[in-house]
């Protein structure tokens, strides 16, 4: 019972009439018309751009509300994939969100290893200070961070793009890992220093088998936040062999607006890769960004 | 000697204690996130442009343009117009979805699945397919739609004050699903006794939730407001996908203003005043600095620091 039933006998006890009877039978009934109407608000503009990536251009312009086509066709992907270099924009999305995901998760372990197992008098002021950095969307620094990767000389760069990415969510990942940490009982550190292991053989061999759920949503959570990513990148990198789908994106859908069908399939390119992970992977990723979001 | 070993005690504790762990992260974090943000201050108060990289120092003129700049002030009125609505929408929605996928109903799972989908696309694309859905040609969906019911052709996007609706709902789409899922989360936290003595007592639905489900709820609601708010104030590439500002510039934001300032209109080429868009960086920094500290503040994550 949740508390939204709460009224439903208070209600007939004091009125005893039968009004109330048939309002509490119409109720489920109710609630699915509204549950269905938010649904259909949310997943059919998504339906909606899977017809018309599958239709003829000139369907769309005379029937845009039709779901079916008279003669469906992948006319616009393999057009999408053979005329733009949208293939190679999806293997370098694809680098820059695993490999980003991965450098933070690298620095994250061996940080949030310091913050759990030792106690010092710095750590609740440095705890703190990672979390304001956390909050501060990369959108804010665009300008300063552009300056800096050309000073360092990693404008333009691959391996540049992707330790940015990496450092940006390193205090997103220390915040979740020492959240894993913290579960793992001292107890087992103890007994692995008796039988003589070293603290980083500890970390690499006992604590990170126990934590590789957790690292595994993290990297979920990060891999789709790096796939999406589009601010910085669009100014960072200049070779267009380099540029991520986000921006082979924009410069395709920004240039102009004639091919309805090839826009609706370059958009959907986009998002077909994270919608299965979120389909399949939706508990991981949930659990993993609720976590991170309260803490 | 003694000194010596006092050296050699000193280096040991260091190495043994969580410097070591700490610095490789500490010291890439300083630099690619405590420098640019600092740095930033110092270039608003330069006339740097983006060509050529030296710079003379030109005091708060920077600042006192933007308070001036009808651009600027446009961008700004918006965004706190664009950011109150969205964020209070998508919080209503979000919130009212989550009380009712709450309940014990059949398919809420599929229901919170469908609904939390939009939560996966990037804003770049949401605003891409808003603009295709709201095509003015023949080819929009959302004047078809209308149609039947003798409304439209609606401007959408061409008239300044249906774009800043657009914008906006546009971006609840994006964002609701999030603040649903989040919320959901808290409501399955209640204690179910609290809930049955408030039944017994007699008291209403919504008298239940509004003396004891809110309540009960407040760190998690201001947290969620307090992300969304963060996230809203900082839009650019929904607004740029979606209306590239337009029409003339009713739904510029200020993130918006800074990237056409700092970097023109089309990525690279165009204006490149570095110094006047850094100005604007500040000025989004220090407003997200105060909803961040007023979320540190709150300090819900307390638990975690012991």
């Amino acid at each position: 019972m949740t508390w939204i039933n709460a009224a439903d006998n208070a209600d007939e006890k004091r009125k005893g009439f039968s009004f109330s009877m048939l309002r509490k039978k119409l109720k489920p009934a109710y609630y699915h018309v509204w549950a269905i109407a938010a649904f259909t608000v949310f997943v059919y503009p998504l339906v909606w751009l899977t017809a018309a990536s599958l239709k003829q251009n000139w369907e769309i312009y005379r029937e845009p509300l039709s779901l079916t086509s008279s003669a469906p066709t992948l006319d616009a992907y393999v057009e999408l994939f053979r005329t733009t270099p949208f293939l190679l924009y999806t293997l370098n999305s694809l680098l820059y969100a695993a490999a980003g995901a991965m450098v933070s998760i690298g620095f994250g372990i061996v940080t949030a290893y310091g913050f759990s197992r030792h106690k010092f008098p710095q750590r609740k002021t440095l705890m703190i200070a990672i979390l304001a950095a956390q909050l501060m969307p990369g959108l804010i620094a665009a300008i300063p961070t552009y300056l800096l990767m050309r000073e360092i000389g990693l404008l333009d760069s691959r391996f540049g793009l992707i330790l940015l990415y990496g450092a940006l969510s390193i205090p997103f990942a220390v915040w979740v890992l020492k959240g894993h940490f913290d579960t793992i009982p001292t107890e087992l550190d103890d007994s692995a220093r008796m039988d003589g292991a070293s603290k980083l053989r500890t970390l690499l061999q006992i604590h990170c088998p126990l934590l590789l759920p957790g690292i595994s949503s993290l990297f979920l959570i990060l891999f789709v936040q790096k796939w999406s990513e589009f601010a910085l990148v669009s100014v960072l990198l200049r070779d267009p062999d380099k540029y991520p789908l986000s921006v082979g994106t924009y410069l395709l859908l920004g240039a102009d607006e004639s091919d309805f069908r090839l826009m609706a399939a370059a958009s959907l390119v986009n998002i077909i890769p994270i919608l299965t992970l979120f389909v399949f992977l939706q508990r991981y990723l949930v659990a993993g960004l609720t976590k991170g979001a309260v803490k | 000697m003694k000194s010596c070993s006092a050296v050699r005690g000193f280096i040991s504790s260091f190495v043994n204690g969580p410097w070591p762990w700490l610095i490789p992260a500490l010291g890439v974090l300083l630099l690619f996130r405590g420098y640019p943000l600092g740095n930033q201050f110092w270039l608003a108060m330069t006339d740097m442009k983006i060509a050529s990289g030296d710079a003379s120092f030109v005091g708060f003129e920077n600042f006192s343009f933007l308070f001036s700049d009808p651009n600027y002030l446009t961008a700004l009125g918006f965004t706190i117009l664009f950011t109150s609505f969205s964020v209070f929408g998508s919080f209503v929605l979000g919130f009212g979805l989550a009380l009712m996928l709450n309940r014990r109903m059949t398919g809420r799972v599929i229901y919170r699945m469908g609904i939390l989908t939009t939560w996966a696309i990037s804003s770049l694309i949401v605003g891409y397919i808003w603009r295709l859905m709201l095509n003015e040609s023949s080819a929009g969906v959302l004047n078809g739609l209308l149609e039947p019911f003798g409304i439209g052709p609606v401007p959408w996007l061409s008239d300044p004050n249906m774009a800043q609706v657009s914008v906006i709902v546009a971006d609840i789409w994006r964002s609701t699903g999030f603040t649903m899922i989040f919320m959901l989360g808290g409501l399955q936290t209640l204690p179910s006794e609290v809930l049955e003595a408030a039944k017994m007592d007699g008291a209403k639905g919504w008298q239940t939730l509004l003396y004891i489900v809110m309540p009960l709820l407040k760190p998690l609601i201001a947290v969620a407001l307090i992300f969304s708010t963060i996230a809203t104030f900082n839009v650019y590439e929904l607004v740029l996908a979606l209306s590239s500002g337009g029409p003339g510039n009713a739904t510029s934001t200020v993130g918006f203003e800074m990237y056409r300032t700092a970097f023109g209109d089309s990525m690279n080429a165009g204006l490149g005043l570095i110094g006047r868009g850094a100005a604007m960086g500040v000025s989004m920094f220090l407003v997200t600095l105060m909803f961040a500290l007023i979320y540190i503040r709150a300090g819900v994550f307390a638990r975690d620091l012991d």
